[in-house]
Parts: C-alpha cells; sequence; structure tokens
C-alpha cells in the first residue's frame, strides 16, 4: 500500500521507498527508512502528506509520497 | 591592592553544525551578542556568520555553519557546511541536536564524527518542546551513549550557556571520542550512500533506543495549527495574506520612513552643508561635488536602511516563527515548473514593491542556487517606481485604455519571469532540478527578538558596508558626467544637460533607439537617469524640456510632439516600446549594489547584459509589430 492510499490519522510503517538514490538517501536521513513507524497526520495544499515520524513532522510531495510504500503494524 | 595574575587563555576556532532550524542561530547569537559579522564562504555566494565567543577561559571565533541533514552535500549550503566539517581547519565542533528530531540529528552527529577525528561536544536544544510532545530523551543516557560531552542548551533564555563554556575547555584539552563510530565504516561516502546511511542508522537506533522513551508523540499546539495553516481552503489564503502584509511594511510603511530620511538628508542636512562650505569658500564644483553628489549618495544609502531593516526583519520573525517552512509547503506547486522551492514566492511578490528588498528575502531560500536564480529574476518584478512611468506614458498615449495598459505590464512582467526562469534553468542553471519537497516542519514559536535584532544589525551593517559603499561611488559618479561640461564654456558643476557628458553619452546613445521609434536624447538621458533609480525617469524626462516637472500635462504635450517625431507618426507603438523597455532594461543602482552584494559582480553583470538585451529586442519587436498593425 502506498503512503497515498492512507487515510489521515492513520499508524503505519515503512516498508520500502521506490524513489531515485538520491531522493532514497534524502528520506532515509530525515528518518524515512524501512521498518520505522509513522502517522499520517494530514493531506496539505498541493496533496503533500504531513507525517509524524519519532517526534518529528516532515511534509513529503504527493509524487515522492507515492513512491513510499507502507504497510499496517 | 593586589593585582590578579594573568591567566592563560586559550584561542580556537569552534564551528557549530546542526540540521536546519535546529536553533543553532539562536544558539550563535547568545553566545556572540554583537560581536559577529556575515561573511561569504570562500569562492561562493553562500553567507557564514561569524562572531567572537568569550569564555572565562577561552576567546574562541564562532563559526555558524548553514544547516545540513547530511554530509553528502546536494546544494552549495550543504557543500560548505560538509567542506567545513570535512576540511578539519578548526580546533572543534558542537554538534546541535534537536531533541524533538534526535534520530536525524544524531545522523549528522555520526557523519561529523566519522568525518572529523577533533573534539566534538553535543548541544541538545528544543528540550522544552520534547518535553511537550513526552520525548525528551535521557541527556545522561545521551551523553553516556555518546561518550562526548552532551550539554542541554537553550539558545533563548542562555540556560546551558556556562557548561557548555566549560565543556569546550575541557574538551579541548582531553578529546574524547564519539563511541561506536568507526571513520571506515560510518564515514559519509558519495559512491556508496545508501549503504553507508543503513550503517549509520544501525549506530543511531543503538543511541536511540538508549536514550529516548519508545512512545508516540503527543499532539501540541503546532499540529493544531498546521491543521488550519497547512490545507488549501485556510492555508494559501493565509500565505497570501502574510505575502500582502510583507508588501504592505516594504511599500507603504517603509516608503513614508525613507521620505523622512530623504527629506532630512535633502533639506536640513544639506543646507547645514552648503551653509559650512559656503562660509568656508569653497569653491561651487566643491559644494555642488559635497551636497548633490556625495551627500545625496549617502543619502541613498540611508534612506534603505530602514527598508531593509523591515524586510530583514520579516524574514527573520517568518522563520524564527517555523512559518517559513509551512510556506514551503502551500506555495509548492505554483514554483516547481521553474525548478525553485515554494518560498520563492515571496521574494519575488515583494519584488513588485522595491526590488532591492525583494533581493534580501532570497534568504528565505535554503539553497544557494534557488537564491541565485530568484535574485537574477527579482528585477523583472515591476517595482511601484516603474509604475510612474507606464502611468504616464499610458495617460498620455493611450488615455481611454491606460488602465488596462498598465495591468497588461504587470503580466507581461509575471511572463518574463516565467520566460527568463525557463531559460536561465536550459541555461546557465542546468544543475536546478525540481527536487522532491522533503521538509521538516519545525514547531511554531514565537521569534525570539534578540535573535531578530541581532540579525537585522549585522545584515543592515553588511549592506551598508558593501551594497551601500557602491551606491555611494555610483551616485558620485553619475553627479560627475552630469556636472562636466563637454561644451559652451560652462564651469564645473553648472552644466545643462544638454552641454554635460551626460547630454554627450545621451545623444550617442539616442540613435540605438531608432529600431523601436524613440531616436531621441530626452529619452535616452532619461532611461540612463532611471539606472540610477526608476522614480527620476519622469522627472528626467521634465528636465530636459526645462520644465519644473509638476505639469504633467505639458509634460505630455511635450512627449507626445517627441514621440510622433521619433515614431514617424506611430506614437502608441514608440510609447508601448518605452513602457516594455523600462519594465526591465536594467536594474537600478541599489538593485544592482544588492546583486553584487549576494552574488558577486559576474552573475549582476551577466543578468544587468541579458535583461538589457532581451528588452530591446522585445521594445523593437513591439513598436515594429505596433506599425504594421
Amino acid at each position: 500500500m502506498l503512503l497515498t492510499a492512507l487515510a489521515p490519522g492513520s499508524t503505519t510503517r515503512i516498508t520500502g521507498v521506490r524513489a531515485g538514490a538520491d531522493a532514497s538517501l534524502r528520506l532515509r536521513e530525515m528518518g524515512m527508512r524501512a521498518g520505522t513507524t509513522l502517522r499520517l497526520d494530514m493531506v496539505a495544499a498541493g496533496g503533500a502528506r504531513i507525517v509524524a515520524v519519532g517526534g518529528a513532522r516532515l511534509a513529503i510531495d504527493h509524487s515522492t509520497a507515492a513512491l513510499i510504500d507502507v504497510a499496517m503494524p | 591592592m593586589s593585582t590578579a595574575p594573568p591567566t592563560s587563555r586559550r584561542t580556537a576556532t569552534v564551528m557549530l553544525v546542526g540540521n536546519p532550524n535546529v536553533g543553532k542561530s539562536t544558539v550563535f547569537n547568545h553566545l556572540t551578542r554583537a560581536r559577529q559579522r556575515v561573511v561569504n564562504a570562500p569562492g561562493t555566494t553562500v553567507t557564514l556568520a561569524q562572531g567572537t565567543w568569550t569564555t572565562p577561559t577561552l576567546t574562541a571565533t564562532l563559526i555558524d555553519l548553514p544547516g545540513t541533514y547530511s554530509l553528502i552535500a546536494r546544494s552549495p549550503d550543504e557543500l560548505v557546511a560538509a567542506d567545513a566539517v570535512t576540511g578539519g581547519d578548526y580546533d572543534l565542533a558542537v554538534v546541535v541536536l534537536d531533541a524533538t528530531a534526535l534520530s536525524r540529528s544524531l545522523y549528522l552527529l555520526g557523519q561529523v564524527a566519522a568525518a572529523h577525528p577533533g573534539p566534538l561536544i553535543a548541544a541538545v536544544t528544543m528540550m522544552d518542546l520534547a518535553r511537550s510532545r513526552g520525548i525528551a530523551p535521557d541527556l545522561d543516557a545521551l551523553a553516556q551513549a555518546l561518550g562526548i560531552p552532551t550539554i542541554a542548551l537553550n539558545g533563548r533564555s542562555g540556560a546551558g550557556a556556562d557548561s557548555l563554556a566549560q565543556a569546550v575547555t575541557t574538551t579541548l584539552a582531553h578529546p574524547t571520542r564519539v563511541t561506536g563510530i568507526d571513520p571506515a565504516r560510518h564515514r559519509a561516502d558519495p559512491a556508496h550512500p545508501l549503504e553507508c546511511a543503513e550503517n549509520l542508522f544501525d549506530w543511531v537506533h543503538g543511541v536511540l533506543e538508549a536514550a529516548q522513551p519508545p512512545v508516540a508523540a503527543r499532539r501540541t499546539l503546532t499540529d493544531h495549527l498546521d491543521r488550519i495553516l497547512l490545507t488549501p481552503w485556510a492555508g494559501i489564503p493565509v500565505f497570501l495574506a502574510v505575502v500582502w502584509g510583507v508588501f504592505q511594511l516594504t511599500t507603504s510603511v517603509a516608503t513614508s520612513l525613507m521620505d523622512a530620511v530623504t527629506g532630512f538628508m535633502a533639506g536640513p542636512v544639506a543646507d547645514a552643508l552648503t551653509k559650512v562650505l559656503t562660509w568656508l569658500h569653497a569653491p561651487q564644483w566643491l559644494t555642488s561635488l559635497s551636497v548633490d553628489g556625495a551627500l545625496s549618495g549617502v543619502g541613498t544609502v540611508l534612506s534603505f536602511v530602514p527598508l531593509m531593516a523591515i524586510m530583514f526583519a520579516a524574514v527573520a520573525v517568518l522563520e524564527g516563527s517555523g512559518y517559513l517552512a509551512r510556506v514551503a509547503v502551500v506555495a509548492d506547486r505554483a514554483m516547481r515548473a521553474l525548478g525553485l522551492d515554494g518560498r520563492a514566492m515571496l521574494p519575488l511578490i515583494v519584488g513588485f514593491g522595491c526590488n532591492v528588498p525583494a533581493l534580501a528575502a532570497t534568504a528565505v531560500l535554503p539553497h544557494a542556487r534557488q537564491r541565485l536564480l530568484t535574485g537574477l529574476l527579482v528585477p523583472l518584478t515591476t517595482c511601484t517606481a516603474r509604475l510612474a512611468i507606464y502611468l504616464m506614458l499610458a495617460h498620455t498615449f493611450i488615455p481611454d485604455h491606460a488602465g488596462t495598459v498598465v495591468f497588461a505590464m504587470y503580466v507581461a512582467a509575471i511572463v518574463l519571469v516565467i520566460v527568463w526562469g525557463l531559460i536561465a534553468r536550459h541555461t546557465v542553471m542546468r544543475d536546478i532540478t525540481p527536487e522532491p519537497l522533503v521538509i521538516a516542519l519545525p514547531d511554531y514559536q514565537l521569534p525570539h527578538l534578540r535573535t531578530v535584532g541581532l540579525g537585522v544589525w549585522t545584515r543592515v551593517a553588511s549592506f551598508v558596508t558593501k551594497a551601500g559603499t557602491v551606491i555611494m561611488m555610483a551616485v558620485v559618479a553619475l553627479w560627475a558626467v552630469q556636472a562636466i561640461p563637454v561644451h559652451g564654456g560652462h564651469r564645473l558643476g553648472d552644466v545643462p544637460i544638454e552641454d554635460s557628458v551626460y547630454g554627450v553619452v545621451s545623444e550617442s546613445v539616442a540613435p540605438a533607439l531608432e529600431p523601436m521609434g524613440l531616436n531621441n536624447w530626452r529619452v535616452s538621458a532619461a532611461l540612463i537617469s532611471g539606472v540610477a533609480a526608476k522614480e527620476v525617469v519622469i522627472g528626467a524626462l521634465a528636465q530636459s524640456y526645462a520644465l519644473d516637472g509638476s505639469d504633467d500635462a505639458t509634460l505630455s504635450d511635450h512627449l507626445r510632439a517627441t514621440i510622433t517625431d521619433t515614431s514617424n507618426s506611430h506614437p502608441t507603438a514608440a510609447a508601448l516600446a518605452l513602457m516594455v523597455f523600462s519594465l526591465s532594461y536594467l536594474p537600478c543602482l541599489a538593485t544592482m549594489a544588492e546583486q553584487r552584494r549576494l552574488f558577486g559582480w559576474r552573475w549582476t553583470a551577466l543578468a544587468g547584459g541579458a535583461q538589457l538585451t532581451g528588452s530591446y529586442l522585445l521594445a523593437i519587436a513591439v513598436f515594429q509589430v505596433g506599425v504594421a498593425l
């Protein structure tokens, strides 16, 4: 399941990132790696996903969010 | 009375390293107070803050590096930070960790430790926010896991600064290594970035297990505010309202302050200087040089100070409040086609008020190349000074459709920004590609007044000393060409325009305006004056007709007659060409001086040349099409 298919308020676990090497690395550096639990807070203007990872909150644009696979824990 | 024996003080270079929005600059401002300046990283347009930090036992040169998430750089700013860390030209690094985002902070700490074998200290900020989210780390456990001094630091209150000072002295004398970091395994290797990242995250995971409770973060006020400020129905109107507010501050509010400064310099100060010079029996040319040249230059620079201070303060408040990151989200789609971050909307909109503070507003962008591209596009946003030219020409030549024509000029400016942006992206800035938006959203905070104040002071000082010097020299040079007689036997400083160097240059330039139906020295002289400031174009035209500039109707009559003559009775087409040319032919001196301060001469000259060429061709096209129709 893709992060973009998730309903706001859901807590889920990242299972993989299909982005290119650069985007994958940046996502990992921001804490978005396989096995990490995240909560989808909301869908923002322009379709960006606002997620909570640990104590941090990130905004990820719609097309990048569509490259992140998640699964219910 | 005894004299205390002199204590031996150590000097050291200390780097502040950390993620963006980690509170690093607040820490820097607290430690250095006003003893700081903005410098360019060698060979780049990336600026660094450098200051002096004095502790009881140490005098340190403190360098605030650009915020970065990684030492594998993706932007010039990140590259400056990465090069500074890996170059090792410092005695100690303080890595600032965000307690609310410990994972990515520790990742950077691990990279720094792997790259730099020297002493390291961890300074943990945002502890109060982490507590409110219920995720505050156990600092003793964190220090134990890291194996280096780990200090809780509040840059706003200064709590922890003494402990940091003590830790720096101790660590310089007895450096310790970060536990568990093996440079061979963890050093950032651009050839195998994902593998290195995984290795490092395994280490981060181990540290987090020891130091941070594995609980879900509580929602805070920030989450609730974002539920409003990031939605399309409220986020976009709020963003537009914020930009409108900044626009108003840099136009309506700043204009009255600028007028007050200009009036004071041109009135009482100029009168006083004239009296002093007269009392000293100074020759007339010296009085003219001092009052109309040097003092006018100083007045021009000083008149920009309140405007720049307002802009710098607005940027600092938007940044310090955490709202700027939301702008990047809300305006992301609008700017993506140009390869720019959504935050570029702010300087581009402010540019419609005045280009100079708009250039200052490029500081909201985190990447130097994006700041550069935005800074090169800003002069195409048509400032209010150019509006006076459009209004005068539109009312004179196309009175029935003046409003539509002026509106069309604004549309043309937006089209030019897009077209030039796309041209730049496919030529000199091919390296700018739309990047995925993956951005941390810091908690909303009340901006820290001292940090805002120090930032404004440092940046205004930089503007006055760097851009101000150029503006001053240019104003004096402009005085000189207007004051030096070429023929007519006039005295220096007392020359009619047509007999001055300025008049002769205008005469020689005028034929170049023939293809746009404007071959007249008065027009070329007014356009040359417009390089000094667009506000003076209409006044220069009036002056060339020996009018006092207060009677627009008379000026309109003269101008209509002149342009009807130069355009072979196609005055409307020539007037439209003049408007299009005025829109973008060259930025004003203050804009070019600020561009030079931020991006260097090369980019300023390249952008000016491109604008001049482009607007020249466009104006010719407008006239020729107008004639053909």
